[in-house]
């Protein structure tokens, strides 16, 4: 094992919940609305069955495989040669998802906050602060976890500052178009929710593996209700302008007036937001490390956390010019890119393992 | 009470030179007592303190010797010679024993090493030597001067006990054991020091502290190899988990009564001779903000100062960089009316903000430093002046802006919020990082300065105890005592610390109301 | 230390690279407000009306009061995009947009189109969504020279008699929502210079007062509504603000004047047989502030008949308002638009693209319920002898 830390299934919850939340609440919202308009408030719920399926579909392959990743079982499941690339194909994928979601954070903070500073200070310094995570371990993101999500969800509270700005009007008319449109932004989000198969690398090391699938769900859960909540305010205040939005719930934050004093605080919620993202790249990158490691059968991940990151400042800035071609690629790549990789493809080895198993069980 | 000699033959860090000295120490007293005190009167060459007494008992020749000083000459005079130069009779079969019989002194011991009899010197218990026998008598006749036991200076509370510890171990031993009297509460003696022979003891409650625990101490204790212990804080530095974190890993108190919590918590403590200082071992982050009186006042003001201490933690930590940060990089946060006040007062500094804060923040550490060391005649003076210069003359000479001396005082006095002066002095030092990071990057450097921190914090641990438990590890009995302060008779559990513990405190349902009692 | 070190690397690199969005308070120029108006050669100016942060702590020392502690300069371009470019080359400190929250057209302005004026606001990073915006009767940049008496510089006035009078406020966001929307259009205050009488003040220490609301279809400026009837649309906003009513009741020479306070408008879309309806329902209240005529208000039934005839003020009102909005300005600035598409999308969906012809079309049927709630603190009129009083 690489990996001898051990963590709480609550703190699991604790990593997964601004796993999937943190660039899921920058332009998910305008995007899932572009399809959805009037009803973009039921998108994360349509979403949500994808993640639950992930959960569970992940849970199956965790109970075949205890103690293992998907990179040591995947071997054992589709044997030697295609199991290895397999899991350098997901290492791939999961390297580069880091490096979109250090592009996503590094593109919102230099386009709305510092617009000056080389955005390469600030793929460094996040790179930097995630690195040091990783290289604690498990348990140091973990323990960390608690404490920058507690920080960051708590600030998600400023949004009921703009309670009485809402105008349940603009929800109306429900179902205009029929549910099509509300499947199709669905899809948008649940590009984010199929990342619940990240949950496979943190299933072997749960005190108390037992509770596993109930703490999957229910994370699944909290990241549904925490995007129709965005998606809500999103929509109840902005309306279908919001669409034109490419940071939405950035707009909400920025017109939060509260007696006329406090005011323009959205640089506050900017900087917590900076802690979800930091949880999400640690927890990515912490995946890509521990894959890199196992699928090459290093003694420690920790050997390759930092160069893993300096190719990562350079993978970020690779091939995305600005943010109408990320949009475009999370609006038209990522939703299918992401499910087949992250859902289809282990649905598909949960049946090969299953049949595997019977026919060995039956033989 | 076992007495381990830390050099012992088993400890293969003594340095070979030292073997032989060692080794000459050890061995038995000889039957000839010319050789023994041959041996301690060069042992004490160019020693005037060392007292050796030489008469005559019976027809056996016999010597005291003892440090002037330490030890009581009066009770020795008196109890001791009276008794031995008197023409008692003794029996000269078991002669040491009828001695012992006939000394009026509760604390005799045998000794026949000529290292415990340099230890019993070196304590103040003088020691007997009879010619013709390889044991001495060490008579337990230690008296030195030492200060009465006084309200600690550096941990004052309004309401609680107003004993504190003394740099007598011996007292300190008894005010514990005068507050918890089962006979569970278990004292350990260490001795550390090449020089001093400093005595630690580790004292915990069997069965509430876990045994594991007690050995890793030991262990960490018995590795120091160094020629003094003067203060707890020595030991504090060589048995840390992480000795580069500016975060104390060990507690220190000198309250009896915060000491006998912890221990009823299932922590260790560590006292130390020569300091009233005792260690708590192992701590979290958020033990260093509980403060007795939390306590001993209705748990609604104990919860409201907890958060109040966070709040103050957070601002003495961040404000001078929040500051900076705002003022040169986010204006737009700043509320209109208070922008253009700042911006007026600012008119005219020549500094930048970061260097104005820096520049202020040092001037303020400086007079705070000054203020403890000078002498408390002058003390008074260093504060008028520095109050005048920095604040008013720094002022109108326009060097420094106003709002920056508003946000230095507000830090100033937040950073004395926290009851654990030694977290106070970790916020000091690591406000000037968070102020440069602040000032090149803004609040995103602040986050970062705040994440490394988070880090820091997650991957320390205290003899085996995360440093940010139990809310990091999430443990739902034991978050009842930390930002808020729960009613004790709603804190059932005690804390979790590591490995085995006895987690029930007290008895369920001990609320009480009109319904409990005799009605 | 090996852990150490390459932290303290990483912060002076860090803090090597990371200075160049530093601005120190003393190197910015805090823009108070802006006005954007157009030129007659068609090019666009804008003015910027900036704080002086030395006025403050020299207040003392004899300068002119009427100067105030603003200055104005502007920039001239053929967008505004280019206008604000070129104003950062008369400023010596680096222009701070993140505080104005005024901005300002000028008649000529929003008569030629605003779209492209906003679209700049919207996408540039600074101003902010909450920002007011105002159509001004001149030219806008003579707002930004006047120095108000009371406040420190004329924006906050402005903002303050905005928030606090409660008129209509419209913010960048609004707009950009208005203008997005089913209606396409959206109202703006419309203010003027106030014109002081008073003696020994010169003509410009006054401030800006609200005159109006401007009403626009598409982006353009098509007519102002009165202060009158932007009471009217006020009430019909929902936005019920304290201003006075009067009604003559009949054969009474004098006037009783009403505050309405709470008040509560309800508007529920109609499709009956083709025919386009709206019901709009307003309950109100009323405070009874002046009574000019000689009837005893503690009478019930005089009480009854005044309610009636405040019902019926409410509705000439309103109706009045509606009808220039219908016929006058064709303008759906009251998103009846939004109304009917919510409750009748099949139907909307015909009308969607032709709604300023569907819209004046529309009957719109009031039922006003009013309450007067306070005669205020004497039923008979004052001081009038006792047999002069009409039960």
């Amino acid at each position: 094992m690489l990996e001898k830390g051990k963590i709480s299934t609550i703190q699991m919850e604790f990593m997964m919940v601004p796993t999937i939340i943190a660039t899921g609440i920058l332009s998910v919202p305008s995007i899932a609305g572009r399809f959805a308009k009037h009803d973009m408030w039921m998108t994360p719920i349509i979403g949500s069955i994808i993640g639950f399926i992930t959960v569970f579909i992940v849970w199956k392959l965790h109970q075949l495989f205890p103690k293992l990743t998907p990179i040591e079982y995947s071997e054992k499941i589709l044997g030697k040669a295609v199991g290895k690339i397999f899991s350098l194909f997901l290492v791939s994928f999961y390297i580069d998802n880091t490096a979109i979601v250090v592009r996503q954070y590094v593109n919102f903070i230099s386009g709305n906050v510092m617009f000056e500073t080389s955005s390469v200070v600030f793929t460094i310094g996040i790179l930097f602060v995630s690195a040091l995570a990783v290289r604690g371990g498990i348990e140091v993101i973990a323990r960390s976890a608690v404490i920058c999500t507690t920080i960051y969800m708590s600030t998600s509270l400023f949004l009921l500052l703009s309670i009485k700005d809402i105008n349940m009007g603009f929800m109306l008319p429900i179902l205009e178009n029929g549910l099509l449109p509300v499947i199709k932004g669905g899809l948008v989000h649940s590009a984010w929710f199929s990342e619940f198969f990240l949950l496979s690398f943190f299933f072997p090391f749960l005190h108390h593996p037992k509770k596993g699938l109930k703490s999957g769900m229910k994370a699944s859960l909290y990241v549904m209700l925490i995007f129709t909540y965005v998606n809500f305010f999103v929509l109840t205040i902005l309306g279908v302008s919001s669409v034109n939005q490419f940071y939405p719930v950035y707009s909400i934050i920025r017109g939060i007036s509260v007696m006329g004093f406090f005011e323009n605080f959205e640089i506050i919620i900017t900087a917590s937001w900076v802690l979800g993202n930091f949880i999400k790249i640690s927890v990515f990158l912490y995946v890509a490390s521990l894959g890199l490691a196992q699928v090459f059968r290093l003694s420690t991940y920790r050997i390759v956390v930092f160069p893993l990151s300096l190719l990562l400042v350079l993978l970020s800035y690779w091939d995305i010019p600005n943010i109408v071609v990320l949009i475009d690629y999370l609006t038209r790549i990522q939703p299918f890119y992401s499910i087949l990789v992250q859902t289809v493809l282990p649905l598909f080895l949960l049946f090969i393992a299953l049949a595997r198993r019977k026919r060995s069980g039956s033989t | 009470m076992v007495i381990r000699i830390r050099r012992g033959p088993s400890r293969k860090t003594t340095k070979a030179q030292k073997a032989p000295k060692q080794a000459s120490q050890d061995i038995p007293l000889t039957q000839k007592i010319e050789e023994n005190i041959e041996f301690f009167s060069s042992l004490y060459q160019e020693s005037s303190d060392v007292i050796f007494r030489s008469f005559v008992v019976g027809e056996k020749d016999a010597c005291i010797i003892y440090i002037d000083g330490l030890s009581d000459t009066q009770k020795l005079d008196q109890q001791v010679l009276e008794t031995l130069l008197d023409k008692t009779e003794f029996d000269e079969s078991d002669f040491l024993l009828s001695v012992k019989n006939k000394l009026p002194i509760s604390n005799i011991k045998n000794i026949s090493t000529y290292s415990a009899c340099i230890d019993s010197i070196g304590n103040g218990s003088p020691i007997l030597l009879f010619d013709g026998y390889e044991e001495a008598l060490s008579l337990g006749l230690v008296k030195y001067e030492k200060r009465s036991i006084e309200e600690p200076q550096a941990e004052t509370a309004i309401r609680g006990p107003r004993e504190g510890f003394t740099e007598s171990l011996g007292v300190n031993i008894s005010l514990l054991r005068r507050i918890i009297k089962d006979p569970a509460l278990k004292m350990k003696t260490i001795l550390v020091g090449k020089y001093t022979k400093t005595k630690v003891v580790i004292s915990y409650i069997e069965g509430l502290a876990d045994n594991t625990l007690i050995e890793e101490i030991e262990r960490r204790l018995q590795t120091i190899n160094i020629d003094g212990v003067l203060e707890s804080g020595y030991i504090e530095q060589f048995i840390e988990d992480d000795p580069y974190s500016p975060f104390p890993q060990v507690l220190y108190t000198e309250r009896p009564d915060v000491v006998s919590a912890n221990l009823l918590e299932g922590r260790a403590i560590l006292m130390i001779e020569g300091t009233p200082f005792s260690l708590i071992a192992p701590v979290s982050f958020f033990s260093l903000f509980q403060s007795q009186e939390d306590y001993y006042e209705r748990f609604w003001i104990g919860t409201f100062i907890r958060v109040l201490r966070f709040l103050f933690l957070a601002i003495s930590l961040f404000l001078p960089s929040v500051y900076v940060a705002i003022t040169t990089f986010h204006q737009e946060m700043v509320p209109p009316d208070l922008l253009i006040s700042i911006a007026s007062a600012r008119e005219g500094i020549p500094f930048p903000a970061i260097v104005e804060a820096l520049l202020m923040e040092i001037a303020f550490e400086a007079l705070r430093e000054a203020g403890i060391r000078l002498p408390k005649q002058v003390g008074s003076a260093v504060s008028i002046v520095g109050a005048l210069v920095i604040g008013q003359a720094a002022v109108q000479a326009g060097i420094v802006g106003a709002p920056m001396i508003i946000v230095v005082s507000i830090t100033g006095i937040a950073s004395f919020m926290v009851p654990r002066y030694s977290i106070g002095l970790a916020i000091r030092l690591l406000r000037f990082p968070i102020i440069i990071l602040g000032g090149t990057l803004g609040l995103i450097g602040v986050m970062l300065a705040l994440i490394i921190l988070i880090i820091h914090l997650s991957s320390l641990k205290s003899f085996g105890l995360p440093y940010l438990s139990p809310v990091s590890t999430v443990e739902k009995n034991s978050l009842k005592d930390t930002l808020i302060r729960a009613p004790l008779w709603k804190m059932n559990h005690r804390p979790q610390l590591t490995g085995e513990y006895k987690a029930v405190r007290q008895g369920p349902n001990l609320k009480p109301g009109r319904n409990k009692g005799g009605e | 230390m090996k852990k150490i070190l390459p932290f303290i690397l990483c912060l002076c690199l860090l803090a090597l690279s990371g200075c160049s969005d530093r601005v120190e308070l003393q190197d910015l120029a805090i823009i108070t407000a802006a006005a954007i108006d157009r030129l007659e050669d068609g090019k666009t100016r804008i003015s910027i009306q900036i704080f002086i942060p030395r006025s403050i702590t020299s207040g003392q020392s004899g300068e002119d009061p009427s100067l105030g502690s603003t200055f104005v300069r502007e920039g001239i371009g053929d967008n505004l995009a280019n206008a604000v470019s070129m104003l950062q080359i008369n400023v010596p400190r680096k222009l701070f947009w993140g505080q104005c929250k005024i901005y300002i057209f000028g008649n000529k302005q929003a008569k030629s189109g605003i779209r492209d004026a906003i679209d700049f606001l919207a996408r540039h990073p600074s101003p902010r969504g909450t920002s007011f915006l105002y159509v001004s009767e001149g030219e806008a940049k003579q707002i930004l020279t006047l120095v108000p008496p009371l406040e420190r510089y004329s924006g906050e006035a402005l903002r303050k008699l905005t928030v606090d009078e409660r008129g209509l406020i419209t913010t960048l966001r609004d707009v950009d929502m208005g203008l997005m929307g089913e209606s396409e259009s959206v109202s703006m205050p419309y203010i003027k210079t106030l014109v002081s009488k008073e003696k020994g003040r010169k003509p410009h220490e006054t401030i800006p007062v609200i005159n109006g609301t401007a009403i626009f279809k598409k982006d353009r400026m098509v007519g102002v509504l009165n202060l009158k009837d932007t009471r009217g649309l006020l009430w019909l906003k929902d936005d019920v603000r304290r201003s006075t009513i009067s009604i003559k009741p009949k054969g009474e020479d004098g006037a009783i004047t009403l505050t309405p306070t709470l008040g509560e408008m309800k508007v529920s879309p109609q499709i009956k047989d083709g025919r386009w309806m709206m019901n709009v329902s307003i309950d109100i209240e009323g405070d009874i502030v002046q009574n000019e005529t000689h009837l005893n208000l503690m009478n019930v039934e005089v009480m009854m008949k005044l309610t009636k005839e405040y019902e019926a003020a409410l509705k000439e009102r309103v109706t009045q308002t509606i009808e220039k909005l219908q016929q006058e300005f064709k303008t759906d600035v009251i998103d009846f638009g939004r109304r009917f598409h919510q409750k009748y999308p099949k139907e909307w969906r015909k009308v969607s693209g032709k709604w300023d012809e569907k819209f004046p079309e529309i009957e719109v049927k009031f039922t006003v319920n009013a309450k007067v709630r306070r005669p205020g603190y004497i039923g008979p009129p004052a001081a009038l002898p006792r047999d002069e009083v009409k039960n």
